[in-house]
């Protein structure tokens, strides 16, 4: 209770309190704009807090890193284009929504899950962090490769239509990240002897030109036809979700936030990978799979709940063992170092009152992020009012700018134009998008660690199966694999005879 | 269009990139001799993947009846004004990414904003042209070049700001 008492008093002050709300401010604002990430916006923090006492320097910093975190839905949900990889899965339903006039309630739910996620993923981490950070570091390449594999068995469930199709998406999506360097011999793919091909296609810059370009195009078209959507002032009102609402989520909300915690206590992983299987989780949990991507609210739930979560699972091993998941998580670290703070096991015998202060921040962090977020949904979706047109040229120059921001090269912003444009064709020939995109979110930890696995091994595959944790990753992604099947082949005749009818 | 002939055709088109992709990867990426993996199996592999399944879109196609679920239209006809929305977005990519190689953001951005209002959107008002080229391009320096430090464009030609 003295140190609970003592961390209380550290924590809260008004300089942790401005802090906290200027980090989150930073944090929503790169979040939000797709191309800018969370790990730019701590780069950019962590200068500012080197003058600062150790309180509001890491309020600001975790501030940042939540807000960062929240930003990415609302790009994801308004415009359909996702601020950060983690928002990637949030589009799906999000964007429906928005289109279906329930913007607000999507800001306002994705916000609402995203905060309990934080905080359940919090809750888990100051029970179990010891075990859980020796749990997840035991994690090696082979263990990560199954994992990866598990989640790119979720392309089964979000082809749509075809398993073909799905697959050819996510084949596509692994082809683009296979250019430039190899990440393992250095060796060049795809360069073609030029050395601004070297350094690949960014993911950021991918996912914009995936989701941004093909969005523009339509919305030129459509005006033209005389056939574009304006939604009326009315349509637009700040609503909150109802704790009825929230209640039916319970479960969804719990399994995401847990899916997000382990998924973000393992280093190299992070959001993209556990909101996605926490997308397919609640799809395949859920009593009405067929409303998935066509605006449910359980497809927004469960994505931001478990990449929120990432936060306090990426903490698990930082906190515990003084290892960085991600590069923000490396920021972070380094923030830590700089004003003292040795995280590692040490610190919980010598400075408890360090680590409950952590606590105790973290969860400030979430709840300046949810009120400042939960006050500019009127903002936000007064952005919805802009006719369609007119913010899809809006659009254009943003994704210009958000492509060069990542490297400060305009070879990005090319790049981003040549993906739309193949996105677009392939989006024409049926080939849906998300797959697509999952191709590129996992393509290079699977085979950067499936490669440092064989090298490990001498080139025995049997690596990839010697442990339990990795039997189970296969096993999960064959029985989801079969399922599919089956679905599919029983789903023939049924289909057959409605067509006879 | 029907939903069997556009699989056909975007099979075929696949099928093409695959082939054309495999080759690549033979003649310019090395392979390494004696070990399991080398910087070609990944770019392969994905290869001979899109290869496989286009042929299976294309196989699936054709084994589909015409008369039957083949027979659906494939989703929005692509039409004239679907055409001129390709050519003005990516027109407009093109042509706003040589400004701002040669005049920086802030011109290039108001330039590029205008003129696409004025020529493309065919925008009359002069409040609207103004506002939007001059108030967006103002918002973005200001917020993200000069307050959150984001590296914007700088023109090799000239730079305003």
């Amino acid at each position: 209770m003295d140190t609970f008492i003592a961390a209380l008093s550290m924590s809260m002050s008004w300089s942790t309190l401005v802090a906290s709300v200027f980090g989150a401010a930073v944090g929503l604002i790169f979040g939000a704009i797709p191309g800018l990430t969370y790990s730019m916006a701590l780069a950019m923090v962590l200068p500012i807090t080197f003058t600062m006492s150790h309180e509001p320097a890491i309020a600001m910093l975790l501030a940042t890193y939540i807000g960062g975190m929240t930003g990415g839905a609302v790009s994801a949900i308004l415009i359909g284009v996702p601020g950060t990889p983690s928002a990637a899965a949030t589009v799906i339903d999000g964007e429906h929504m928005a289109k279906q006039g329930k913007a607000s309630i999507a800001v306002g739910i994705a916000t609402i899950a995203g905060c309990i996620g934080g905080i359940l993923s919090l809750v888990v981490m100051m029970s179990s962090v010891d075990a859980l950070a020796r749990v997840a570091i035991s994690f090696g390449p082979a263990e990560i490769t199954a994992l990866v594999v598990f989640g790119l068995s979720t392309i089964c469930g979000l082809a749509g239509g075809s398993l073909v199709k799905g697959l050819i998406g996510g084949v596509i999506g692994l082809m683009l990240m296979n250019i430039g360097q190899d990440p393992i011999d250095g060796v060049p793919r795809f360069t073609f002897g030029t050395t601004t091909m070297l350094q690949g296609v960014d993911l950021l810059v991918a996912m914009i030109g995936l989701f941004a370009v093909p969005h523009v195009v339509t919305v030129l078209g459509t005006y033209w036809r005389g056939k574009e959507m304006r939604i009326e002032a009315g349509d637009v009102r700040t609503e909150l979700p109802s704790l009825r609402l929230l209640f039916a989520q319970k479960w969804n909300l719990l399994r995401s936030s847990l899916i997000g915690t382990v998924v973000g206590a393992i280093p190299g992983t992070g959001g993209p990978i556990a909101a996605f299987l926490a997308y397919d989780q609640a799809r395949r949990w859920s009593k009405h799979p067929e409303r998935f991507g066509k605006g449910e609210v359980s497809g927004v739930v469960a994505p931001e709940a478990s990449n929120h979560a990432v936060t306090g699972g990426a903490m698990i091993p930082l906190i515990g063992l003084g290892i960085p998941g991600d590069p923000a998580t490396a920021i972070i670290l380094g923030g830590l170092l700089i004003h003292g703070i040795q995280p590692g096991p040490l610190l919980f015998m010598e400075k408890p009152d360090v680590i409950m202060s952590i606590y105790l921040l973290f969860v400030l962090a979430y709840l300046i992020t949810a009120v400042i977020q939960l006050f500019g949904v009127r903002v936000f979706v007064k952005a919805l009012r802009v006719p369609p047109h007119l913010m899809a040229l809006g659009i254009m120059v943003m994704c210009v700018v958000g492509s060069f921001a990542i490297r400060n090269s305009l070879f990005d912003v090319g790049v981003m134009c040549t993906v739309g444009f193949v996105a677009y064709w392939l989006i024409k020939g049926g080939i849906p998008v998300t797959p697509i995109l999952l191709g590129l979110v996992l393509g290079p930890t699977l085979e950067r660690e499936s490669r440092t696995a064989l090298i490990m091994s001498e080139g025995s595959p049997s690596i990839f199966v010697d442990s339990y944790t990795g039997l189970l990753f296969w096993g999960l992604a064959a029985l989801i694999l079969i399922g599919q099947v089956i679905t599919i082949v029983r789903s023939k005749p049924a289909a057959s005879a409605a067509g006879k009818s | 269009m029907t939903d069997r002939t556009r699989d056909i055709l975007t099979g075929s088109v696949l099928l093409i990139i695959a082939l054309v992709w495999i080759g690549l990867v033979y003649g310019t990426i090395p392979g390494a001799m004696g070990s399991a993996t080398s910087a070609r199996t990944y770019p392969l592999a994905a290869g001979y993947g899109l290869a496989g399944l286009s042929a299976l879109l294309i196989v699936g196609a054709f084994l589909r009846t015409s008369k039957g679920s083949g027979a659906k239209r494939a989703g929005a006809v692509l039409d004239g004004f679907e055409w001129r929305a390709i050519a003005t977005t990516f027109g407009f990519l093109a042509i706003y990414i040589l400004l701002l190689q040669y005049f920086g953001f802030v011109l290039a951005t108001v330039v590029g904003i205008a003129a696409f209002l004025v020529l493309v959107l065919g925008k009359r008002s002069p409040v609207l042209v103004l506002g939007y080229s001059l108030g967006f391009t103002f918002t973005i320096w200001l917020v993200l070049g000069e307050l959150l430090a984001v590296y914007l464009p700088r023109g090799e030609l000239f730079n305003l700001f």
